[in-house]
């Protein structure tokens, strides 16, 4: 984001030379790339937000089923390959033995996840996101209290 | 044959006054400017000192390299002096904030006009008034006046910048600097893109 942000200053320092000959004021001009970075953030989430509460459950459990199926799969290959019984390994095994039944291990698992986007879920993508704001937003910042308009206007010319 | 005004020379930039006696309204003593990475003694311009008053027209003649605009920028608050003061209204440019006297105080605009080219011609002109936080009520109409004085038609307004003459940018740019009133104008070779007819114009 640090990097996007630099290459949006750098492409418009024409804009910031042009915005500081007439007189804005650098804490004025950081505030607008602030302000305009916090939108996009702000609407970025809350589509994300929106998708993500409408899709976290099915694709959180079509995601399980998978893992399961994949697993019974291989357990039920292991059983055939060996006639239903695991090898003998070492004297330690027996923990291990004991968790395995006659038609396979006895695992219990998680047949869905109840995947809720809640407040709590929200103010935290918030936080993080009005985070990584600011810090990216530090390249504007730097630049803007750097930049000259004049040597900006005379480039352009 | 007509007595000239005295001109003063000062590496090799010559000011050339008009005729009426007024207010002092801005002050050079002995201002000099060097650039960042130039060397000790290498000065751009050096103790240039002057008087400009208030309600008359100065041209700033010179050969190319002899400081003009480097004068322009330090006139027009883009840069600080290196030595010396410049005092606009009493008031000394190294101490006060140059934001606030660039959209309060002073008008600029240069030869390569120095317009936002995604804007249309009226919020161009409207965007200084806003900067300079200036109290009109209308600002839209005040925009639609200023165009009007410069000789633009009300049709221009909503036109985007890119789409207009050279000449027409030249007189948006007047607009703009002419839209919060303020006490002094200052131009960098303002005719510089425009054709010898517009020029003559002007």
């Amino acid at each position: 984001m640090y990097i996007l942000n630099m290459i949006n200053i750098r492409e418009r320092k024409y804009e910031i030379g042009v915005l500081r000959t007439i007189g804005m004021s650098k804490v004025k001009l950081t505030m607008q790339f602030i302000s305009e970075l916090m939108i996009v953030t702000l609407i970025a989430l809350l589509l994300g937000l929106g998708i993500g509460a409408i899709s976290a459950k099915e694709v959180s459990n079509s995601l399980l089923q998978r893992e399961i199926t994949r697993t019974n799969k291989s357990e039920k290959e292991v059983q055939e390959n060996f006639g239903g019984k695991m090898p003998d390994g070492d004297k330690n095994s027996s923990k291990s033995q004991s968790n395995f039944s006659k038609n396979g291990p006895n695992i219990s698992a998680y047949q869905s996840i109840d995947a809720v986007v809640d407040i709590k879920v929200i103010l935290e993508l918030l936080a993080i996101s009005l985070g990584l704001v600011l810090v990216s937003s530090l390249a504007s910042m730097i630049s803007i209290q750097h930049f000259s308009p004049l040597t900006i206007l005379k480039e352009r010319s | 044959m007509k007595k000239r005004e005295q001109t003063k020379e000062k590496n090799n930039i010559s000011i050339i006054p008009s005729k009426k006696e007024n207010k002092v309204l801005l002050k050079k003593e002995n201002a000099s400017y060097r650039y960042k990475d130039a060397k000790k003694d290498e000065y751009a311009i050096k103790n240039i000192n002057y008087e400009f008053e208030q309600g008359k027209t100065y041209a700033i003649k010179g050969r190319s390299g002899s400081g003009k605009t480097t004068l322009l920028s330090l006139i027009s608050g883009l840069e600080r002096c290196s030595e010396g003061r410049i005092i606009f209204n009493h008031k000394d440019l190294n101490q006060i904030n140059l934001d606030t006297y660039r959209n309060h105080e002073i008008g600029i605009f240069f030869q390569s006009y120095n317009l936002l080219p995604f804007m249309s011609t009226i919020e161009n002109i409207i965007l200084s008034m806003d900067i300079s936080g200036i109290k009109i009520e209308d600002k839209k109409k005040r925009a639609l006046e200023l165009m009007k004085q410069v000789g633009l038609k009300e049709s221009y307004a909503t036109r985007k910048i890119l789409k207009l003459s050279g000449g027409e940018q030249q007189r948006v740019a007047i607009a703009r600097s002419l839209s919060y009133c303020p006490k002094m104008i200052i131009t960098d070779e303002p005719t510089g893109n425009l054709d010898k007819e517009t020029e003559k114009k002007y």
